[in-house]
């Protein structure tokens, strides 16, 4: 920390602190919460969130395979509309439950988040 | 019961007396085949305050000083004790030699951009074929382009011979648009500064902020 500071504005470290309150919040350790309601979210939100790492996933696989041209014209439309279909029904099942796409991860401890 | 706290990974000993950990507690030296843990034993875990915090980034500043490369490992790791250590790191001792060849002789750098907007996505090429064609297009081109920082551009030349690697991560929430981590070999910190103070005329209407030299806190990722 002894490199040259030029002036920092307030307004940038409030976005900075703002910035470090929510990724400090995403690494918050769940707690269980007895509401009925609750359990329906945190469950939801376990089981999205696993969709969501398959679906980036295959994302990944697809773009890897389209860049080494090994899919064909017929087989990217395919897969480009079920991870569009995919995506749609990760984000409306998430809203429907109250569920921000960021809140859609796991603190996987030493081995650091999930996505 | 005390438990050990695990600081960090060396490439071998250090020449320096290791000091105290975040609890006070007198730091030891455990060497596992080619790797060398920096530990201490402490009774309950630290909880993060900005406190044992700093006291953590002490220690590792301690052992970047003594040896030429250190993995940080995260606040607040524990084991049962050396052997529970030995198990759980066996399995991942290549990579983690590796993770430590790369970041040897280095430290990291932090710049940050900000400004009131990110510079301009490059317009879609046209694509043709159906709607999931175009989606899959879309999403090749939105993952590369969180992996850049076209604001940080005019800075680029002068600091090609000096980044040894780089990390981006991008922010939606301006001013603060982009975090740079850069990996820079020890003793190019002044000439890494005069380059970015050198391109700040260019860089606008973003602005810049650097911080650093920090141990290689953010190319630990995948193997810490």
């Amino acid at each position: 920390m002894s490199a040259r500071r030029p002036p920092i504005e307030v307004r940038e470290i409030d976005s900075l602190r703002a910035e470090l309150e929510r990724q400090a919040s995403l690494a918050e350790t769940p707690r269980w919460n007895a509401d009925p309601e609750e359990v329906q979210r945190s469950v939801a939100r376990l089981v999205l969130t696993l969709v969501e790492f398959v679906r980036q996933l295959l994302e990944r696989q697809a773009i890897r395979r389209l860049e080494g041209g090994t899919l064909t014209t017929e087989e990217t439309e395919a897969v480009g509309v079920a991870l569009m279909r995919l995506e749609e029904t990760v984000r409306d099942l998430a809203g429907r439950f109250g569920l921000e796409p960021e809140e859609l991860n796991l603190d996987l401890g030493p081995l650091g988040r999930l996505l | 019961m005390s438990r050990v706290y695990l600081y960090a990974l060396l490439s071998g000993t250090p020449a320096c007396e290791t000091g105290v950990g975040v609890c006070s507690e007198r730091l030891r030296v455990v060497a596992l085949g080619d790797l060398v843990a920096v530990v201490g034993d402490v009774g309950e875990l630290p909880a993060p305050t900005a406190l044992t915090l700093r006291a953590q980034d002490a220690v590792l500043r301690r052992l970047c000083a003594a040896v030429d490369a250190v993995l940080p490992v995260r606040f607040g790791t524990l084991v049962a004790d050396d052997a529970a250590l030995a198990e759980s790191l066996a399995p991942r001792r290549p990579e983690l030699a590796r993770a430590l060849g790369r970041i040897s002789g280095c430290e990291q750098m932090t710049v940050r951009v900000w400004g009131e907007a990110p510079a301009a996505a490059p317009p879609p090429v046209a694509v043709e074929g159906g709607p999931g064609t175009r989606y899959l297009a879309g999403r090749r081109r939105a993952r590369e382009w969180i992996h850049r920082v076209p604001e940080l551009e005019p800075a680029r030349r002068g600091l090609a011979d000096l980044v040894r690697e780089e990390r981006v991560e991008r922010h939606d929430r301006p001013p603060l648009l982009a975090t740079v981590q850069h990996l820079v070999p020890r003793g190019a910190v002044g000439r890494y500064l005069d380059a970015i103070d050198g391109a700040r005329a260019g860089l606008r209407p973003w602005r810049v902020s650097v911080t650093g030299p920090w141990p290689a806190y953010a190319f630990v990722d995948e193997a810490a």
